[in-house]
């Protein structure tokens, strides 16, 4: 498997999150079964590539590339501030304690 | 690999502060170093069991939630703080760690009012296992479900439930691991405390299990003495002897053997 470029990837824009409230964890527990399991998969390992995420969800990069996107559109995941010179996309869960 | 234990209970009252201290300083004495962090933001108090107050504290939770100083700057060492009936420090072979939150009324409200980014949480937790050489990191809770509950129940390699042979704990406790099997908690453990002696512990401890499917690591039983120790000390430390003292190392032997 190859990794992708972040500029490869229709996610990469950032959404525009700004007038919706941050998600927190009450929110993830809503999330349909395969989100959700992405989701707290996400959050016991802190951070993982996109080529990770890929493999965790039996190696179907399309079926991953949007469960990652609906996510990432939705605020509950964003790329990480450390993805810089990396060649592969870094994915954080974004989560508020509180709205 | 270290691991991160989050221990709840649905209902206030059921003496998992007490319990947490006393599990997480047994694990200590197997030659672990165990850190406690006292997320219970809106109503601290575990740090009353290592005999520490306010004033001692440079640094709080709260401090390094608001970016004023490292995980690690609040954690303090309270191995030495661990004292036994006499007063003398316990020797305790391992090493424990305590991180409190502030009780200052005004800290705790601007949690609960702005809250905070679950991602700095957890990094610092993983931050601090590294730095510390842990072996396990104890999380105390605020009773109930609410979302800081939800996020260290999300963060955990294991759950420990306490709850009481209590009719409203009971239902309570199975919404609490019906939230646990939806967050995919690799462990969880039941403990029920404060149990009446008037009980055949065989009974209650099946009785759980039955109830739950989930295993029953311990059952401690209401005593005197600890209503006499007032949260002044580590139960076991004080009563080396007493049941429930065996109990609690059961339950740590039981944590430790599971790594």
């Amino acid at each position: 498997m190859t990794s992708q470029a972040h500029n490869e990837l229709p996610f990469f824009q950032q959404p525009d999150t700004s007038s919706s409230p941050p998600k927190t964890m009450t929110d993830v527990l809503a999330l349909p079964e395969i989100e959700r399991k992405l989701m707290n998969w996400l959050m016991r390992r802190r951070k993982a590539a996109f080529t990770e995420i890929i493999q965790h969800l039996g190696g179907d990069s399309e079926t991953a590339q949007r469960i990652v996107e609906r996510l990432f559109q939705a605020g509950f995941i964003s790329t990480s501030e450390d993805f810089e010179g990396s060649k592969d996309i870094i994915l954080r869960p974004k989560i508020m304690s509180r709205r | 690999m270290a691991q991160v234990i989050s221990i709840h209970s649905f209902r206030g009252g059921t003496g998992k502060s007490n319990l947490t201290a006393n599990i997480a300083v047994a694990v200590a004495n197997q030659g672990k170093r165990v850190a406690i962090v006292d997320t219970d933001i809106q109503s601290p108090g575990i740090h009353v069991l290592f005999g520490m107050d306010e004033e001692k504290f440079t640094y709080a939770l709260n401090d390094y939630l608001w970016g004023k100083c490292s995980l690690k700057d609040t954690a303090y060492d309270v191995t030495s703080q661990v004292t036994t009936a006499s007063g003398t420090p316990a020797d305790i072979s391992g090493a424990v760690f305590l991180i409190p939150s502030s009780l200052k009324a005004g800290e705790i409200a601007r949690v609960l009012r702005e809250g905070y980014d679950v991602g700095l949480l957890n990094d610092g937790f993983h931050d601090l296992l590294d730095q510390l050489q842990l072996d396990y990191l104890f999380i105390d809770t605020h009773p109930g479900l609410n979302e800081e509950t939800l996020l260290s129940i999300a963060i955990s390699d294991r759950m420990v439930i306490i709850l009481r042979p209590d009719r409203q704990d009971f239902l309570g406790t199975a919404v609490t691991l019906e939230v646990a099997q939806k967050l995919d908690v690799p462990e969880i453990t039941l403990l029920v405390n404060k149990a009446s002696s008037a009980y055949p512990r065989e009974t209650l401890l099946s009785k759980v299990k039955d109830q739950y499917g989930v295993p029953v690591g311990g059952l401690f039983q209401e005593n005197e003495e600890m209503l006499q120790l007032a949260s002044s000390g580590i139960f076991w430390v004080h009563y080396p002897e007493h049941t429930f003292s065996k109990e609690v190392h059961a339950v740590a032997h039981q944590l430790v053997a599971a790594e």
